[in-house]
């Protein structure tokens, strides 16, 4: 599912799209622990944290990944967005609290309708 | 080799991780592997990140070649006390500004370990760390070579088979009237160096020697001292390598000193497993690997002295002169961030003995420092039969062993041309004062021992099993005389390669057919 299509579904709302419709998302990972989150983020991941600060554009940079979700409605970092916009990273704002973005991430990346379960 | 290094400023968490993205360009530029490059990252931004939160400032090297990459950083800052704790996961010192931004969790060097295939840490308390690891590009599988450094030149080779039968891992075979090691039972030791008349069998080492100015520090191995006569001694040796422009010659005896001094203390405060076996040669270490793998727990968990030399002093231009393949392999067998040099000890010999000929030994004052080890056992024939006994639980009576591949150790490696009884004698009781210094430090070893799977003889356990039972019904029709002539070192062996696919039973030329 490409991320704008993902980030839509799951009604968060774009703060820095970058290049959100190009880029295919198969899993997300979810910490605010950066050792997890740098042995768990590959390319196809979304990034979900409550951590909000521009550290994170440097870690999936160096993973390769490409996305940023934060939940909780935790607002970015000043810092976060400038450095998001300059490397040009997708970073995204749930309102929602950790356990729900996931849980509507899951259903929409395995087609189960918004709602949940058939 | 490729190096470079990249600075890194403590407490600056803006710019924390530019080092490593500088590493990743550099990795992605020279074709890396995607799986490499990303436990490379996991490593690198954690080591980074641990520099940004607790130290001044530091310095990441990085020496890249085809085969892996070697990343050492150096930090000046509050150093670690308890190493052991650090190493512990959750357990952490950051300051609550690194644990807000998500860092501080107690699983930076943990992480670091688990994601590299060689780790290495020391600290001083309010001076700095040294961390230093390394990452294979490609994996190494079962069959994959082992390095090794005996070096078989061919044309000088009689085909006297002696080689064979003295090999200890049966590594050795003869095709094509020529001797050919397979890697993955070579354990470097100097069995095969040991009784070939013909000189074919050598140590691998480069020519050109490590010149003064490049190497400041020189490491030489205590049976080196002893390889001119009976005239001078290691002081006269010392002497004469200062003469040459080396400006300070170490002894390896020091770090062999400092190893006995660690593995006693871990002995009395409770080792794992005894007896505790010192891992004092790295070829023994290799051996124990090889084939005596449910003895690993047993061997002491620090680095062999040339390993701790070369860890110790990796931020100096030192060079090495290695006594025996295995401690050249030991060298060899990462690359580094720094200047290092390996010395040939046959062209180092020549240079210093005109310059101490016809000196006489100043009979030193009583050796000091130089403790006996409790207990010694050297020749890999005996060591083999010993650690049969431990494994067989015979042992129990023994608190410390330190096993040597080489008769009287290093004193005994063929490369030498000292009797080697001889030689240590004289070396005991004139130049057991020379590295008799506290300076050198015995390492812990941060990545367990593995066991190597050289002997095992396919992957899956079922078809080994049922290649053994083909080995034992070809071998029973082979004549059983270990003659080697077929190339192989026993019959049994003929056997196993034949089932592995190294060679026809057609090489036997005693078989009823």
């Amino acid at each position: 599912m490409t991320l704008d299509t993902l980030i839509t579904r799951i009604g968060a709302r774009w703060i820095v799209a970058g290049n959100a419709s190009h880029i295919a998302i198969c899993g997300a990972y979810a910490g605010d622990r950066v050792s997890d989150l740098l042995n768990h983020v590959s390319e196809d991941t979304l990034l979900i944290t409550h951590l909000s600060n521009s550290s994170l554009i440097r870690l999936i940079e160096l993973m390769d990944a490409h996305a940023i979700c934060l939940a909780g409605g935790v607002e970015p970092d000043e810092g976060l967005v400038t450095v998001a916009r300059e490397q040009n990273a997708s970073l995204a704002a749930s309102p929602f609290g950790m356990y729900e973005t996931c849980g509507k991430i899951y259903a929409a990346l395995s087609g189960l309708p918004p709602g949940g379960a058939p | 080799m490729n190096t470079a290094i990249y600075a890194i400023d403590g407490g600056n968490y803006e710019q924390g991780g530019l080092a490593s993205k500088q590493l990743k360009e550099m990795l992605k530029k020279i074709g890396v592997d995607a799986s490499a490059v990303r436990k490379t990252m996991i490593a690198a931004y954690e080591a980074e990140m641990n520099v940004v939160i607790h130290a001044r400032k530091g310095v990441m090297k990085v020496a890249v070649d085809p085969s892996h990459v070697d990343v050492a950083v150096i930090d000046e800052g509050p150093g670690i006390p308890d190493i052991d704790r650090a190493m512990t996961e959750g357990f952490s010192t950051a300051p609550p500004v690194a644990r807000e931004l998500g860092f501080g969790a107690g699983m930076g060097l943990p992480n670091i370990k688990r994601n590299s295939d060689r780790f290495s840490l020391q600290s001083t308390v309010n001076q700095g760390t040294h961390l230093r690891f390394a990452i294979y590009f490609a994996p190494q599988r079962t069959e994959a070579s082992v390095p090794n450094a005996v070096h078989i030149l061919n044309e000088k080779c009689r085909q006297c088979l002696m080689c064979l039968h003295a090999c200890p891992t049966q590594a050795m075979r003869m095709r094509d009237a020529q001797p050919r090691i397979l890697d993955h039972l070579c354990i470097d030791c100097t069995s095969c160096i040991a009784v070939c008349e013909a000189g074919a069998l050598v140590l691998n080492c480069p020519p050109p020697l490590a010149s003064p100015e490049v190497a400041t520090v020189l490491v030489v191995p205590a049976s080196f001292f002893e390889q001119f006569g009976a005239g001078p001694g290691p002081s006269e040796i010392v002497a004469a390598l200062h003469g040459m422009g080396f400006a300070s010659v170490r002894s390896s005896a020091e770090w062999e000193c400092a190893l006995r001094n660690a593995v006693d203390e871990y002995a009395q405060r409770g080792a794992v497993a005894r007896p505790v076996l010192s891992p004092v040669c790295p070829a023994i270490v290799n051996l124990i690997q090889l084939k005596f793998p449910s003895l690993i727990a047993h061997v002491a968990p620090f680095l062999t002295p040339i390993e701790a030399a070369r860890e110790e002093l990796r931020a100096t231009s030192a060079a090495f002169v290695p006594a025996c393949p295995s401690q050249q392999t030991a060298l060899r067998a990462i690359g580094t961030a720094s200047q290092r040099e390996i010395v040939d000890p046959h062209t180092l010999r020549s240079l210093v003995a005109p310059r101490v000929a016809g000196t006489k030994r100043a009979l030193a004052d009583a050796p000091q420092g130089a403790s006996a080890p409790a207990f010694e056992v050297s020749g890999v024939r005996h060591v083999l039969k010993v650690l049969d006994a431990i494994e067989n639980g015979e042992m129990d009576d023994c608190d410390v062993i330190e096993l040597f591949a080489c008769d009287q150790g290093c004193f005994g490696s063929p490369i030498w041309k000292e009797a080697p009884f001889v030689a240590r004698r004289r070396f005991e009781r004139t130049g057991g004062g020379v590295g008799a210094n506290d300076a050198a430090l015995a390492l812990p070893r941060e990545k367990t021992l593995q066991p190597r799977p050289g002997l095992r003889l396919d992957r899956d356990m079922a078809r080994a099993i049922e290649k053994l039972a083909q080995i034992d019904e070809l071998a029973r029709t082979l004549p059983g005389r270990n003659c080697c002539v077929c190339g192989a070192p026993t019959c049994a062996a003929l056997a196993e390669d034949v089932v592995a696919g190294r060679a026809t039973v057609d090489a036997c030329a005693y078989r009823q057919a």
